[in-house]
């Protein structure tokens, strides 16, 4: 997979010898390409260097620890965690970087179903602020530590995904800042998509602005689904643009009205 | 073309205040128009909004007799999806009673053209299903038939589907009415679709994600479907299969045939199929779980049959190539 200098993958591995071969790839590309590259994990930071780089190897590539980057707490605090990132790319930019290249290890963040809640949260937040800058970061997660249900809403908040395929039916994330939903919405991937729509940001009085331009599938549930998100956590209302023609039909057959979820062609 | 005044009113009987749903049977043209003229004129003159639909040349004997000026809003045979054109009517109803009108009143030629085959089957289960669904609806209909041309089991059947027989006089209580759930039980399965007797084009043994079969009725009618039909098949065969996986016992099990003008597919699945045979028939209520899958599925196919058979349930939909536009 070639990385360009924007990207936010998720990735999956089952050994640290599959670790080490993506996160050094991917911190090398990256480092070919002018970003400052940043591995971040659970520490202490020279056991996690040696884990995941190796003896001898990138000692270029700045190594933090999970605690540091995103706080102490179970749950990650947004606002204060992009700030340091903000600050960060400002920084690699003055020193003449062309970016960030970021390999974040997250599996000890997602212990529990509500810090889950909370990095989903974070990987959206993130995601949309990263989708117009020079960062690419690969968020890792670790098969053996995390259960596919936990996984599933992260990994689906990322454009790019490299999981079992089944993991993530669908994806809702930031592309140049506009939110956007592909792949397939359907009775089987709706009750994920109401997990992964509660975990997106809302700010009250704002209409959600999905592009459903590249949405392969949605089905009456998936229509329903973000019906009753909308009710619950956005009265002003959900617009999908580009929907394709079955959808805006499936709409008109629900009597859906426009001023909750419009799909617009 | 002029009035027929010679035919009793009916005394400005009031406006329904719930589905009032009557059969009339009449041997002659002249026992049609002594109950349907009144009925009509009557509701022209409380106001009501007043149809008269189904069938053209038996709707065109009623409208002879009904000056031109009065305000009788006479609708077009269906000729495309008779789930697709109750679904319109039924909304068409809702809306004029939500908007406060007087009474509905309805004289509905149903079609039966194919014997108890085709086009009465479905028609007939929808006959049943609305005496349920419609219930609060104020609209007074009456469905004549015709004893010179309808078939003996479209005779039979439309007896057992109306809880009311028309008169002259205003109707009364029909004894050989039985309730939907029975009614549409007791229904037989239509017979399979001709292209069964060959191998199925595509044949899914156990399919574990509806996407799988979307993608399959694609494959299979791509070639043979203009672009919206064909989404919309593959949104029906989508929603019968997640039926199937969500409430059915697997494997499911999906085949799909394609013939030079239309498309079959059967989903099959080791459980006893849904349990309430009104599913799907009618609108769902909004936003309340269940009834959406087999509606829409209904609504994107020209036939949709529920098989419940030893060691499992099949749910076979045929979707024409070329399917007309409803006009109702």
């Amino acid at each position: 997979m070639t990385v360009g200098l924007v990207q936010h993958l998720c990735s999956v591995y089952r050994s640290e010898q599959r670790l080490r071969a993506m996160a050094g790839s991917f911190l090398a590309d990256g480092a070919a390409l002018g970003q400052k590259p940043i591995l971040i994990g659970p520490g202490p930071a020279s056991a996690l260097r040696a884990t995941v780089l190796g003896p001898d190897e990138a000692h270029d590539v700045d190594v933090r620890t999970t605690e540091d980057v995103y706080g102490p707490g179970s749950l990650i605090d947004p606002e204060p965690t992009l700030a340091a990132f903000e600050a960060e790319l400002e920084d690699a930019l003055g020193e003449g970087y062309r970016g960030l290249r970021l390999v974040a290890l997250l599996s000890t963040k997602v212990t529990d179903p509500a810090a889950a809640r909370s990095v989903a949260r974070w990987e959206h937040i993130a995601g949309r602020w990263q989708s117009d800058q020079p960062v690419a970061s690969m968020c890792a997660y670790d098969r053996r530590a995390v259960d596919p249900a936990i996984l599933a809403p992260i990994a689906c908040v990322h454009p790019s995904v490299d999981v079992p395929p089944d993991l993530c039916p669908f994806r809702l994330f930031a592309r140049r800042g506009q939110l956007t939903l592909t792949g397939v919405v359907d009775v089987q991937s709706a009750p994920l998509l109401a997990r992964v729509l509660s975990a997106i940001e809302v700010e009250p009085g704002e209409r959600l602005v999905l592009d459903a331009s590249e949405l392969e599938f949605i089905d009456h549930r998936g229509l329903l689904t973000i019906l009753e998100h909308l009710r619950r956590e956005r009265p002003a209302g959900v617009t999908l643009l580009g929907a394709p023609a079955f959808a805006s039909r499936l709409s008109d057959l629900l009597g859906l009205v426009p001023d909750e979820l419009e799909l617009r062609s | 073309v002029s009035e027929d005044t010679s035919r009793p009113a009916t005394g400005g009987r009031p406006a329904a205040r719930g589905l009032r749903h009557e059969l009339l049977l009449h041997a002659s043209d002249d026992e049609l128009l002594d109950v349907v003229v009144p009925f009509l004129l009557d509701g022209v003159d409380g106001g009501e909004a007043v149809f008269v639909g189904g069938d053209d040349r038996r709707s065109a004997l009623v409208r002879a007799h009904i000056a031109p000026g009065r305000d009788v809003t006479y609708l077009p045979e269906a000729g495309g999806r008779t789930a697709r054109g109750i679904a319109d009517l039924v909304n068409r109803f809702a809306y004029l009673a939500a908007n406060g009108v007087a009474g509905i009143r309805v004289v509905g030629h149903v079609p039966h053209r194919d014997g108890g085959g085709g086009t009465w089957a479905p028609w007939s289960a929808y006959e049943a299903v609305l005496n349920h669904t419609e219930a609060d609806l104020p609209v007074w209909a009456i469905c004549p038939f015709d004893l010179r041309t309808a078939p003996p089991e479209v005779v039979a059947d439309a007896r057992r589907a109306h809880p009311r027989l028309a008169a002259p006089s205003g109707g009364r209580p029909n004894a050989a009415y039985v309730e939907p759930e029975r009614f549409l039980r007791d229904l037989p399965a239509g017979p399979p679709d001709p292209l069964e007797a060959d191998e199925p084009t595509v044949e899914l043994a156990d399919v574990r994600r509806a996407h799988v079969a979307r993608a399959a009725v694609r494959q299979v009618a791509a070639e043979l479907f203009e672009p919206e039909p064909l989404e919309d098949l593959i949104v029906a065969v989508g929603e019968v299969t997640s039926n199937a996986l969500a409430h059915g016992v697997g494997p499911v099990a999906v085949r799909l045939w394609a013939g030079p003008s239309r498309v079959v597919v059967t989903v099959h699945d080791r459980g006893p199929g849904p349990k309430d045979p009104r599913l799907g028939l009618l609108p769902p209520r909004p936003m309340r779980e269940g009834g959406y899958g087999l509606w829409i599925a209904r609504q994107y196919s020209d036939r949709l049959d529920i098989e419940r058979e030893q060691g499992g349930c099949t749910v076979r939909l045929v979707a024409q190539a070329s399917a007309l536009p409803v006009t109702c």
